[in-house]
């Protein structure tokens, strides 16, 4: 058996299960949860991404640190007796720790973090980073069963025995990501998508996407059509991402490594889902509208240039999930032949894209009308967010659009923009953006959008912004160029491709 | 480099990114999908699957093995081999310093016996490493039995069912450790058995 074998069965989990139970984990006797939303963010990005060598060469400092503090077994009581995992924590552990000081090595508490001084080698393990390396602690203690019992590895030993513990690391993580990463049916995925679509023109792939689907759907992982459009927005991602790192290596000879590039790219990626950003407080959609735009926004990059595929994945997930639960439960074939029956046509995605976008029109034109009161460059901020809001602006507007836009760009330099700017100003400007901002908020009664619950002028200011990205984006899958008529013909077409794709995939012929 | 290594080495950076951004969204979704491991969960008869448990959640189950959440991964522990080893492992390393109750719990050495049809089974706290720990030994007559590479037993206590491994050690011996706490403490009395042959 492989030491990766070896690592697996003693661990017994994969990523996924090792990432959820490290999430979930608190601090003891606690409701606290023990690794912060970024910290777990952040070894998702690294594990992921297979960029270790930071973090493992930072935790092979703090261990090192560790075992020359005074006490026993100080890994196992730093990490998870006394769980001094966060900033503070960490900092109030080691203040109150005496360390073991050589001729040759120097431990100290400073501002930034711990300091390790080793003959010439200095390094600071930062208060900032104690969460996440306690994280990928959590995740390596499972890996490695005699983690905690390297002190005699380290004590009294220089640099070297830092350099060897985490290169121990790295490769117990690069072993276990070989076996619990789906590199294999990830390979599979990704040729399948290269042979099919590695020249092709984007405006070709979506039209393409149904029949690209039923040709691959027996592949792992490409069963279910959301998932195909995932992975094939992951596929289109990995080539720009190659475009771009090629370009920026053109451009910059001192290039970063693979690993960091991928790391920023994921990192970025990560970012774009706009639904994960809606604060819970005002709830701006229902929990149905969300699901059916979180596959969109999953990948809103490659979502607004795929309006075809959007469409199929919107009008066809909802019944395949339901197909597949119907085959889980037994049920008969009339009633799948009942899902398969009723898809929704591409105009009632059309449609619900339309009355999302216009929903969304309401609440901030209601944020709006809630911060007529508010200060001056908040409400300035939230109308210049909204280009759609300064084209409402008069021409013959005491104030022209280009001079609140000078003055927001100006913000910084101006020490109290109440002085500067006016609502007076702005509604001058703008009437009619006001008149309909109060018109919409007499509409609206969820909470966080009326007068009796409003919010912090903040939060108006920041959900203007959400929404008006996440209108971008449904308006962009909406402006594709297509009639009614070749909106229809193309349902009818994808439509029976579907349908005689799940009558043989889900009902007993 | 021709242009064929050219595309070799972009095809080969493009699926490690497709890679990175496969494995990232499948660590998202799993998130969003919620926990699958309910704390308040029972085990059930037929719960034999392994229940994943954090280290710190091994932790602080041997610092404080009576409270009510950590009774449930007690039990959880019990249900797999790996699991068991690591937690007998920490309660050896830790002193006892760090688990006054785990200390106190119980420290009278007895091994009890239960006699089914065909197997006898003994409990022995004794010979354990740590007091709080017992050693769980079948033997059995049993030719069906005895070809199996492990049992899994079935103990009842009360309204609680309390599933255990049993490994096989050698001919018609099976055992397993598992925690005083969790299934003898005070039950050593009332303990009933049922093996499943899987």
């Amino acid at each position: 058996m492989s030491k990766a074998e070896q690592n697996t069965d003693i661990v017994g989990l994969d990523l996924i299960s090792q990432i959820e139970l490290i999430e979930q984990q608190t601090l003891f006797n606690s409701q606290t949860l023990k690794y912060s939303e970024a910290s777990i963010k952040e070894l998702k990005l690294i594990l992921s991404s297979r960029n270790y060598v930071n973090i493992t060469w930072e935790l092979a400092h703090l261990y090192w640190v560790l075992v020359h503090t005074n006490g026993n077994s100080n890994a196992l009581k730093f990490f998870f007796v006394d769980e001094a995992v966060f900033a503070q924590s960490a900092k109030s552990w080691f203040e109150g720790s005496t360390f073991i000081n050589l001729d040759t090595h120097r431990i100290s508490v400073v501002l930034q973090g711990i300091e390790v001084n080793i003959r010439d080698h200095v390094f600071i393990v930062n208060w900032s980073r104690m969460n996440v390396i306690s994280g990928l602690m959590e995740v390596l203690v499972m890996l490695i069963p005699d983690l905690l019992e390297q002190d005699k590895e380290l004590v009294g030993k220089g640099l070297n025995s830092i350099k060897i513990l985490a290169s121990d690391l790295q490769k117990s993580l690069y072993e276990w990501s070989e076996t619990c990463m789906p590199s294999v049916r990830s390979h599979k995925k990704f040729v399948a998508l290269s042979q099919t679509f590695g020249n092709g023109d984007i405006r070709q792939i979506d039209s393409a996407f149904v029949s690209s689907w039923k040709q691959l759907s027996n592949i792992e992982g490409f069963a279910k059509i959301v998932n195909f459009f995932s992975s094939l927005c992951s596929f289109l991602a990995s080539k720009d991402a190659i475009d771009r790192v090629e370009s920026l290596s053109e451009q910059n000879e001192n290039a970063v490594s693979s690993e960091q590039s991928i790391y920023d790219f994921v990192s970025e990626y990560s970012e774009q889902n706009l639904l994960l950003k809606l604060p819970p407080t005002p709830k701006v959609l229902s929990q149905n509208q969300l699901k059916k735009l979180n596959t969109i926004f999953e990948d809103a990059r490659y979502a607004r240039k795929l309006p075809w595929s959007v469409l199929a994945v919107m009008a066809f997930n909802h019944a395949q999930a339901q197909l597949v639960q119907a085959v889980r439960s037994n049920a008969s074939d009339k009633h799948k032949r009942d899902v398969i029956q009723h898809t929704e046509h591409y105009s009632e995605q059309l449609s619900f894209l339309a009355g999302t976008a216009s929903i969304n029109q309401q609440t901030m034109l209601t944020c709006l009308a809630l911060m007529k009161n508010s200060q001056s460059a908040y409400l300035i901020e939230a109308v210049t967010a909204n280009s759609q809001w300064l084209s409402l602006m008069s021409p013959n507007a005491v104030i022209s659009k280009s001079h609140i836009k000078d003055d927001i760009e100006s913000q910084s330099t101006v020490k109290n923009p109440a002085e500067t700017f006016t609502p007076d100003r702005l509604y001058q400007a703008a009437p009619e953006l006001f008149e309909r901002a109060t018109k919409a908020s007499k509409k609206v009664k969820r909470q966080g959008l009326t007068e009796a619950t409003k919010l912090d002028d903040k939060v108006y200011v920041s959900l203007i912004k959400i929404l008006v990205n996440i209108n971008d984006v449904i308006e962009s899958i909406q402006k594709f160029d297509a009639s009614k008529e070749s909106i229809d013909a193309k349902y009818r077409s994808d439509c029976s491709i579907v349908i005689n794709e799940f009558s043989q995939r889900y009902i007993d012929i | 480099m021709n242009k064929s290594d050219d595309n070799m080495r972009e095809n080969m950076n493009a699926e490690l990114v497709f890679s990175a951004l496969e494995t990232y969204k499948a660590l998202a979704k799993g998130h969003r999908q919620g926990d699958k491991y309910d704390k308040n969960e029972e085990v059930k008869p037929e719960g034999f699957q392994v229940v994943p448990i954090s280290f710190s959640s091994l932790v602080h189950t041997v610092i404080d093995p009576t409270s009510e959440y950590n009774e449930g991964i007690l039990r959880h522990i019990n249900t797999s081999l790996i699991y068991r080893r690591q937690y007998y492992h920490l309660v050896k390393h830790m002193s006892s310093a760090y688990s006054p109750r785990l200390a106190a719990a119980s420290s009278d050495a007895e091994v009890t016996q239960r006699k089914g049809e065909d197997f006898s089974l003994y409990f022995d706290v004794a010979n354990t490493l740590h007091q709080d720990m017992v050693n769980v030994t079948l033997n059995t007559d049993n030719a069906k039995l005895r070809s199996c590479s492990f049992l899994h037993l079935q103990c009842f206590w009360q309204d609680k069912a309390i599933p255990l491994k049993l490994e096989k050690e050698d001919t018609g011996i099976f055992s397993a450790t598992c925690l005083k706490s969790s299934l003898v403490h005070n039950a050593m009395r009332d303990v009933d058995c049922e093996i499943f042959i899987h």
